[in-house]
């Protein structure tokens, strides 16, 4: 194994851990809501206030920090995010008003979460490894923040349990602090040699990218894919009880979800290093829509929601290698977090209007059935949306290649 | 950097614990919750 493969499987590794620890411990935040409520004698929406503000300052703060880690690094970058997030989770341990709860849980979560999530992260593996295996290095990374999702949400409710919920928070804290010294993980990887080649202004590069008519409907489609997961993600639950099936069934379809999304986040990274990556996203969103379809118009069982769970968590985060790997391929790696952080913008919006829409739908219809037929729309508009993208380089990447061994 | 390889095995092997003695102790309940992934 020689020296530029060891520091590109050394940051892999890297990677993989910090997004399971970031991902991981965002993903257990709804376990705080009920304790923090009845503790405080809040309503529900003071909680999901702040986690709605986390969303979306999470979306308008990623463009900046991945200009930032295209800049000076994505270790330091890492290692500031690791401490906005550590930091903001001491203090909502200790928060008692509702202002300090939207300060810590929303403004320093969301901001760390930016720093320590999709965009940064596997713009440094996407940097770190040569093209043909960028891909699926980006699926296995994405992968491991899945497996974190997963595995690390009966932790957080054992911590809670055991410590209460602010020893617990504080507990997370130090997991995550954990972040800051890991952070030297993602140094010292060799650049391709294509990034010699392409210095670019941070202008010249926004400009290139929004000029780009593959970049918008990719950012479009991207939208979807936010929509969709937070819609099921936060009402699928009631659904599922409003349909007359018990409430242990939203969970296990949850759980299913969040398992077999593993799987699919592999497997799509690694379908992307061999097939075109837009007809991938195409094909993915096409499945969407005829699994949501076939999940909404035939009669629902225990067995057909456990089904659609398997079939969604297959197609769960599987967009996010393919759609940084496009974003990679189209402009280079140079600029590949701040790019993949405007993408991710569009992500968050579209989350939060999955997880708002759904709600206001149906307070004012008394059903979801309207959110459902817009999900099965709005996957068909993605696969046209993506399909049309060709998957080749801007004229600035076809000219002759340089090598370089800048650092990461 | 030995510091930090050393850290990130014994973060690992501190996740796989945290998540093991999590589904021991708390999966069943945490079914029984209701939280959503998103």
């Amino acid at each position: 194994m020689n020296s530029a493969w060891r520091n590109s499987v050394w940051i892999l590794l890297g990677s993989s851990l910090i997004l399971a620890v970031s991902l991981g411990v965002r993903h257990g935040f709804g376990l705080f809501l009920s304790p923090m409520s009845t503790d405080f004698g809040w309503g529900r929406e003071v909680f999901a206030f702040a986690i709605a503000l986390q969303n979306l300052i999470w979306g308008l703060a990623q463009p900046v920090t991945g200009a930032l880690a295209d800049r000076f690094g994505a270790a330091r970058t890492v290692l500031v995010g690791g401490i906005f997030y550590a930091v903001g989770l001491v203090l909502m341990a200790m928060a008692d008003t509702p202002t300090s709860l939207s300060l810590s849980a929303g403004l320093l979560i969301g901001i760390g979460l930016s720093g320590t999530s999709f965009s940064v992260i596997l713009g440094a593996v996407g940097q770190a490894v040569p093209e043909e295996k960028r891909s699926m290095a980006m699926g296995i990374a994405a992968a491991a923040g899945s497996f974190g999702q997963f595995a690390m949400l009966p932790g957080t409710l054992g911590l809670i349990g055991w410590l209460g919920w602010s020893s617990a928070l504080l507990a997370l804290g130090l997991l995550v602090a954990l972040i800051v010294p890991l952070a030297a993980m993602l140094r010292g990887g060799a650049r391709p040699a294509e990034t010699a080649i392409t210095q670019q202004s941070l202008p010249e590069a926004l400009r290139e990218a929004l000029g780009h008519s593959g970049f918008r409907l990719l950012a479009l489609g991207f939208f979807v894919c936010g929509f969709q997961v937070v819609f099921i993600g936060v009402h699928l639950p009631a659904y599922l009880v409003d349909q007359g099936l018990p409430a242990v069934a939203g969970t296990t379809v949850l759980a299913l979800v969040g398992l077999f999304n593993v799987v699919g986040t592999y497997t799509a990274g690694w379908l992307g290093g061999c097939y075109s990556k837009p007809k991938l996203l195409a094909t993915l969103y096409l499945l969407r829509a005829v699994v949501i379809g076939a999940f909404f118009f035939v009669p629902l069982t225990l067995w057909t929601a456990y089904g659609f769970g398997i079939a969604m968590g297959l197609l769960w985060l599987s967009t996010v290698p393919l759609t940084n790997g496009t974003v990679a391929t189209l402009f280079g790696v140079r600029n590949l977090s701040m790019l993949g952080g405007i993408v991710f913008l569009f992500h968050q919006l579209g989350s939060f209007c999955g997880g708002w829409l759904g709600g206001w739908v149906y307070d004012r219809t008394g059903s979801y059935d309207l959110v459902w037929q817009i999900s099965i729309a709005l996957s068909l508009m993605a696969a046209a949306l993506n399909w049309p993208i060709r998957e080749q380089p801007v004229a600035r990447l076809c000219t002759p290649l340089r090598t370089s061994t800048e650092g990461v | 950097m030995a510091v930090v390889r050393w850290l990130a095995i014994v973060t690992v092997l501190g996740l796989t614990a945290l998540a093991w003695w999590g589904w021991q102790h708390g999966g069943l309940a945490l079914l029984q919750l209701g939280v959503g992934m998103c």
